[in-house]
This record gives C-alpha cells, structure tokens and sequence, in this order.
C-alpha cells in the first residue's frame, strides 16, 4: 500500500543522534556523502562501513529499517551495477561473448557503485529517521540564512517543506480513497497496456489536483487568517541551540574524515609501489 | 438474499506496528428490498465493512456472498460485482473528473463495457433519479453547485445499475434543505425502484424518518441489528457507545418516566403527534 | 466589539453580471456575546463571516472591529489578530506536521518571544484539551481533535472574537459535541466572543443570540427561543427547527394550548405533560 512508503518518515525515538543539532546533522550527512565518494578502495569501504555500523546502532534505529529504506531503491542499484558492469572499458577482459565484454575495471567500478548508492541511502534515510521534519525545516532555513542576502528565498523554501511534509500524509490518504471510488465505479488499473494502464490514471489524477489546489486555496487562507505575512520578524517556538555533545559529534566526524583521507593517500602510496 | 456476511474478520497492515483490528467476527443477512441505516462513529469499522460488501476489501476470514456469489473465490467476476453493489463513498462530488457531467456519469457504466447507446438511456433514467435537470449534462461539473455536483456524483454510481446501493454519509455537509432533498431521493430510489440500500448516517432523526431497520457497528464488531424499533428500543445500549435516540423519542421516554404512557414506538414527530392527539382525546389513558 | 454598518458585497461574475452577495448588512455585536449564524448554503453567510477579520473588505458600508476599520490597511495584522477564525475542513488549516509547531504558527508569525509562544501553546493546548497530543502528527488524530488542535491555534493568538466558520460539519456526533463543548468554555469561562455558523439547529439552540441571513440579508436577529419559534419562516428558507420545537408547533396548529417557544427535550417533555395530566 501508498502508506509503507518509509521516504522521510520520521522515527521518534530517544537516542544521542536524535539529539543533535538538525544543522550539525545536515552538514554531517554532506561531509559523509562526499567522504563515500572520496573512499574509492575496499579498505575505505570498510571504514565507511565500520562507521556506518556505529552510528546505526548509536541512533537506535534498528538495522532492519535502515535495509527497508533501500528496497524501493533496490532496482536502481541493481540497473547501476549491470551498466557498469557491462560498459565499463578496460584491458583485463575476463569474459567475452559476442558484443558483451567483463573486465576487471567493470566489476570493480560495479561493485564501487552499488556500495556507494547503498550509503547513500543509508545516510540520507539516517538523517530523515532521526529528525523531526520541524526541525530539518528549521535547520535548512537557519543553514540557508546567510545566502538570504543575495536574494536566496531560506524562509519560503522552509515553508514549502513543512506544508509538503505536513500533506503528504494526507493526500496519500486522499489518493487511496480517490482509487477505491473509482474502483467502485469499475475502474480497472491492473490491466491493458501501458497507454491503457497510464490513460486509467486521469480518473485518479484530475480529482487529485483540483483537490489539492482547493486545500491549497483554504489553507493559504487560513494562514492568513493567522497572520501569517512571510519570514520577516518571525520568531520561533524551538530555538536550536549547539550543545556539548555536537561538537562531540563534530569531533568523531573529523576524525573519520581523517580515516578515510588517510587511507586514501595510503592506498595512492601503495598503486605507486 | 442478496447478501450473507459469515464471521467475517479484516485487519489493517497486518504485521506491522500500526496493526488494527477493524472488524472482528461480524455475521448477518440482507434481504432484497431491504432500507439499512448502518450507524457506528469513525473507526468503528463501518467503513471497511461497506468496502467488504462490492469486493474492495477482502475479508481475513469468513465469506461474503452477494446474490449467491462467493467474494472470496478466484473467479469472480469483480465488475459483476461492482455493478450489483454501488458504493457512493463520502464527498462523493471529490471524484468527478470528466470535462462534462454527462461524460461523468458514462465512466461507470463505460468501464462495464456498455455501449454508447446502452448509456446513453441510462443516463436517461438516472437523471431525474436524482433530481437533476437535463440541461446539466453538457456543462463542466465543476461548474455546478455544491448540491448539484452531489447529485451528479451519486447519478455516476446509479449509471452502474446496481441492484444495492450503499451510500456513506450522502448529506454530509449540506445545508438542511440539500440534506432532505438528497434524502428523498434516496426514499424514492428505495420505494418506486426496489433497490436495497444501506445509507451510512449519524442523524438518528433521519434514520427513523427514511429508513426500516438499523446496523450498529462499534469496536469493530455488530452491536444490533433490527427493525427501527428493536434498536431504538434499548436507547440506553446507544448511549453507552455515544449515540443518542432523536429528540422525539427522548420526550416520549421522559413522559413514561413521569407515569404518561403513549401509545406504540414513537421515532418520528408525525408518529408522535398522532399518540399525543390519541392519548389526550382517548379520555388520557393508554 | 464588532460594528457592522450598511455593509454591501458584490463582485463580478464571468459573464459580466454583478452579483449582490451581501446587501445591506447592520449589525452591532457586543464582548463577550455568543452568536450563531443561520443561513442555507449560499445565503451569503460565509462571506459575512469572511469581512469580520478582512479577508474580504466591504464594496459598501464599513466594518468595525474593537474601533479598527477592517479597510485601514495599516492595521490589517491588529484586526486579524483581534478575530480568529476556525474553518469547516480541519485539514486545511493545520500548518505543521506537530500539533505544538502547528498551535505556535500564529505566534511565531505575530513575532511573539519564544518563551512567551511556549506558555501560550501550552495554555491553549490545555483548554483545548489536547496537551497530551502536543507531540503527535495532526494526520493521525481524529477530526474532532484535529478542529481542536485548529481552535487552539487560534487561541494562542489570544483573540477576542472567534469566528467560527461550520466547524463541525465535518465531524461525526462525539467530534462535534467535544468541539461544541470547547466552543462554549471559550465563551463562558474565557469570555471570547463567539460567532458560530452552523446548519445544526442543536448547536444554534446553545447560543444568546441567533441571526438568521437570507439572499444577503438579515432577517431575523434575536434569542434562539424567539428565532426558532418562526417555524414555518425558517422552514420556507431551507433552514431547519429542533425536532422538539417542531413537535410543540404541530401540536399548536392541531389546537392544543402548547408553547410556542420550545427548545429542549425537558421543556417539550414538560408542555407535553401539562397537556396529558
């Protein structure tokens, strides 16, 4: 069902991640995709792992989750693979039949890819499950803030987060009642062709959009009715405030960004030889 | 007996942490011909039971038979049954899509595979069934008043010709006179056409003005179900699940608890009038 | 105070005609008064209920809420702050996907300190009765409860007037009493005036004061037991009475000496028992 969909879900549990500055943890989560993308051998691999493992476990999420999240992304990653098992060039051919070559350079390019999409994922749903949406909003809008001067919209684009994280809930409701009534009229959405399959949407879709921008229209007048005029002067409920334990937390990512960078050079050191 | 429901059970994202019971072990009958208000508050599990009767929902255990049809076997044919038991769900005017009413109201009987000029004379018939002019057919249904698109939508349902009709809270949101206008047409769906109709309300007093009998759901199972009169009976068991008798009924029971006895089951003014007229001229006594 | 005078609103509609929606509109409400609105769908009502904190401004006549001029711009945000409105779909209205974030927008917006949004979310919340929620996503609550989390966002802005814009049309029986029930401690132990719309005669029965709107007009405005005693007046604009006050009207017109004025069940029980003794 539309409801298992775990994308920006938010798991309010009690761990020290959760805890942490939504701005540390949104900067944290940038450094370690361009650390996974940095770690190009097995031992920087390892590492990424290793660490990966500990801040799972320290954030209480359980394993089983973290794997969840990486179904609905599991066709991407396996397609990646393929092509770049199949594509990749190189001298060490290992098998060969008619146009389809493997090489080496393609396992291992194979392998690197569908590693670093699965951390991807992994940091990325790390961030969502750990956060409150209210306070991933708030700590883009703060981190966005100092770009608000030449011309960036921080505080509108914080506002269309929360109200698309507030309703999306809702309109995947919405859209399951939307299927049951036409379903009910005899509607048929397993069956045909891809153009009948698509054509059968429009009975979903066009009251889906007329629905939404109506709640759209009664919302904005409702936030008006709240006056509600903007970002200027507003002031806010939660206040982030940078404890002890981010610059911890900071320390630990320095760390590991040393690891990875050491084991770089290191690897680099070792090709040379 | 067009439909048998037999210990039937569902549960909501079975296995996993937001697990619900919605109905458990429910079992009754419904006869051609029959008017069932089904009345229960949201989350009694009222809306997946009217989901279980045309098949959208199929049961964890226990069987639905519409018109001797097993629901729950393999080879059903589902547009059949979709045909046989229309649903019109709440806010039905939210589903209308089409560029005009007519074209709308043809969606229906088009996905059973009806011809244009089969659907034509539906829309005929269903038209006046629900208290529209003719001359909406060719305008946008958008364009239409909040009432009107109402109509339009239930005329969609009806277009599927089917010989049970469930309608959940159709007078939901309208103003009183919508409201009694949507509800004689149903009355009459039921009287002049024989369909069997369930229709979903939370005004007890116009259940006991339109319908015969009444289906209580609460905590997912089947509280009562009777004659108007054997679930009124025992207004203290509605209570208890936050239900109230209508008014009329309340002022009668109140007069029994001050020793004046009215004559019959009174639910309705009229009803009640007639006993009060009957007991002050009938030398006041019962 | 609201202080309506000569109001007029009209607009034009796509083929050109100019369509009067509210004509003529005089009315004077007081502190502290609890108000209901009767009208069919389209009576005009809504848009009434729209010029009390300038969503709408009038074309005609002027409106005047605690001595501001709804037209004056500069003190637009005073008047919205002064009239709070709560609407009929509680899903449109909630902002935030958690209930405390949601109550606090009104705030945040008004540039209240934090720790002043914090007291004052938590006090609505409390009246509200919906403290223990403060946590949970509105996606999850029931309706009666979402309308409540609404109310309290409007609280919070501590107005002094509340429209109230069918806030329980949308609910089912144990929603609309839990939202009546609020609606009422606003008014009598917080003292907020309240204009409620409605269709449901039993919650009109529950205010001072009833004003009945027709085509743009108002033409009834008294207590409920003078209002509803119009039966026939009401019926013939497609509104509705109380079943009880239908009951002791028919018994009127079939000769018995009943009151005309009923409203509750006890009172009818009460008539019908003189007349039976």
């Amino acid at each position: 069902m539309l409801r298992d969909i775990t994308i920006g879900q938010y798991f309010p549990i009690e761990s020290p991640i959760h805890r942490l500055d939504p701005r540390f943890k949104i900067m944290f989560t940038l450094a370690y995709i361009i650390l996974v993308f940095f770690a190009d051998s097995l031992p920087g691999y390892i590492a990424v792992a290793a660490f990966s493992f500990v801040v799972v476990r320290i954030s209480k999420i359980k394993l089983s989750l973290i794997l969840k999240s990486l179904k609905p992304l599991a066709v991407i990653i396996a397609v990646t693979a393929i092509i770049n098992l199949f594509f990749t060039g190189g001298e060490n051919i290992l098998f060969r039949w008619k146009f389809i070559k493997i090489t080496q350079t393609g396992i291992v390019s194979a392998v690197n890819m569908a590693l670093r999409l699965i951390f991807l994922v992994t940091g990325s749903s790390l961030l969502t499950y750990t956060t409150s949406p209210i306070m991933l909003t708030g700590g883009i809008e703060s981190l966005l803030s100092p770009f608000a001067k030449i011309g960036l919209p921080a505080h509108e684009l914080a506002m269309m987060m929360t109200i698309a994280l507030r309703f999306i809930p809702t309109l995947l409701e919405e859209t399951e009642k939307i299927i049951m009534a036409q379903k009910a009229r005899g509607a048929d959405f397993e069956s045909g062709n891809i153009f009948h399959r698509a054509k059968a949407l429009i009975p979903i879709l066009v009251p889906l959009f007329i629905s939404s921008f109506r709640r759209a229209d009664e919302l904005a007048t409702a936030m008006e009715c709240r006056c509600y005029r903007g970002g200027k002067n507003r002031t806010s409920l939660k206040q982030l405030s940078i404890c002890g334990s981010d610059w911890a937390a900071l320390c630990c990512m320095l760390f590991f960004a040393a690891v990875i960078i050491a084991i770089n050079i290191l690897d680099v050191r070792l090709m040379g030889y | 007996m067009p439909i048998t429901v037999q210990n039937v059970s569902y549960t909501y994202g079975k296995g996993s942490p937001f697990e619900k019971i919605a109905l458990d072990d429910v079992s009754f009958t419904i006869n051609d011909g029959d008017f069932i208000a089904l009345i229960g508050h949201t989350g009694s599990g009222k809306s997946t039971l009217i989901q279980l009767l045309n098949g959208l929902l199929k049961p964890d255990t226990g069987k639905v038979i519409v018109n001797g049809v097993d629901l729950c076997s393999e080879k059903v044919d589902m547009k059949k049954i979709r045909s046989t038991v229309g649903i019109v769900f709440q806010y039905p005017e939210y589903q209308l899509f089409e560029e005009t009413v007519y074209k709308d109201i043809a969606y229906g009987p088009g996905n059973l595979g009806k011809s244009p000029e089969e659907i034509a004379s539906i829309i005929d018939e269903v038209i006046p069934l629900v208290g529209l002019d003719g001359d909406v057919l060719d305008k946008s249904p958008f364009e239409l008043s909040g009432g009107q698109k109402r109509r339009a939508a239930i005329a969609g349902v009806l277009a599927m010709q089917p010989s049970i009709l469930i309608l959940d809270e159709p007078t939901a949101g309208l103003d009183p006179a919508g409201r009694n206008d949507i509800l004689s047409c149903i009355k009459n769906l039921h009287d002049k056409q024989g369909t069997t109709v369930i229709l979903v309300s939370h005004s007890m007093e116009d259940v006991a003005n339109t319908v015969d009998k009444i289906m209580v759901v609460s905590d997912s199972k089947l509280l009562a179900f009777g004659t108007v009169e054997e679930v009124f009976k025992d207004s203290e068991a509605l209570k208890n699940i936050g239900l109230n008798v209508p008014q009329v009924t309340r002022v009668v029971n109140h007069l029994k608890q001050k020793g004046i006895f009215l004559n019959g089951d009174i639910y309705t003014v009229d009803a009640a009038i007639d006993a009060i007229d009957a007991y002050i001229k009938g030398g006041k006594k019962c | 105070m609201i202080e309506v005078s000569n109001l007029v609103y009209s607009y034009v509609t796509d083929d050109g005609n100019n369509e009067q929606v509210l004509k003529n509109i005089n009315i004077k409400i007081e502190k502290g008064e609890f108000v209901a609105v009767l009208g069919h769908n389209g009576s005009g009502k809504s848009t009434f209920a729209k010029h009390l904190n300038a969503i709408y401004l009038p074309v005609g006549g002027t409106v005047y809420v605690d001595g501001i001029n709804t037209a004056d711009e500069d003190k637009l945000w005073e008047v919205r702050s002064h009239v709070g409105m709560v609407f009929q779909n509680p899903d449109n209205q909630i902002v935030a996907s958690v209930v405390e974030e949601d109550v606090a927008f009104a705030c945040e917006n008004l540039s209240v300190p934090p720790a002043e949004i914090r007291k004052r979310v938590d006090d609505a919340l409390e009246t509200v009765g919906m403290t223990e929620y403060k946590n949970h996503s509105p996606h999850m609550l029931s309706g009666g409860q979402k309308q409540r989390v609404a109310i309290a966002g409007i609280i919070a802005m501590k107005p002094e007037i509340i429209v109230m814009d069918e806030p329980t049309a949308m609910l089912d029986p144990i929603g609309r009493r839990e939202v009546m029930k609020t609606i009422e401690d606003l008014n009598t132990k917080f003292g907020i005036t309240i204009i409620l719309i409605t269709h449901n005669m039993d919650e009109a029965v529950k205010a001072k004061r009833v004003v009945v709107i027709d085509s743009g007009k108002i033409i009834i405005d008294d207590t409920p037991r003078n209002v509803f005693k119009n039966v026939d007046l009401l019926r013939a604009i497609g509104l509705d009475v109380p079943q009880v006050t239908l009951l002791a009207h028919e018994l009127r017109n079939r000769g018995y000496d009943i009151r005309d004025d009923v409203l509750t069940v006890d009172e009818c029980t009460e008539e019908i028992y003189k007349l039976c003794r």
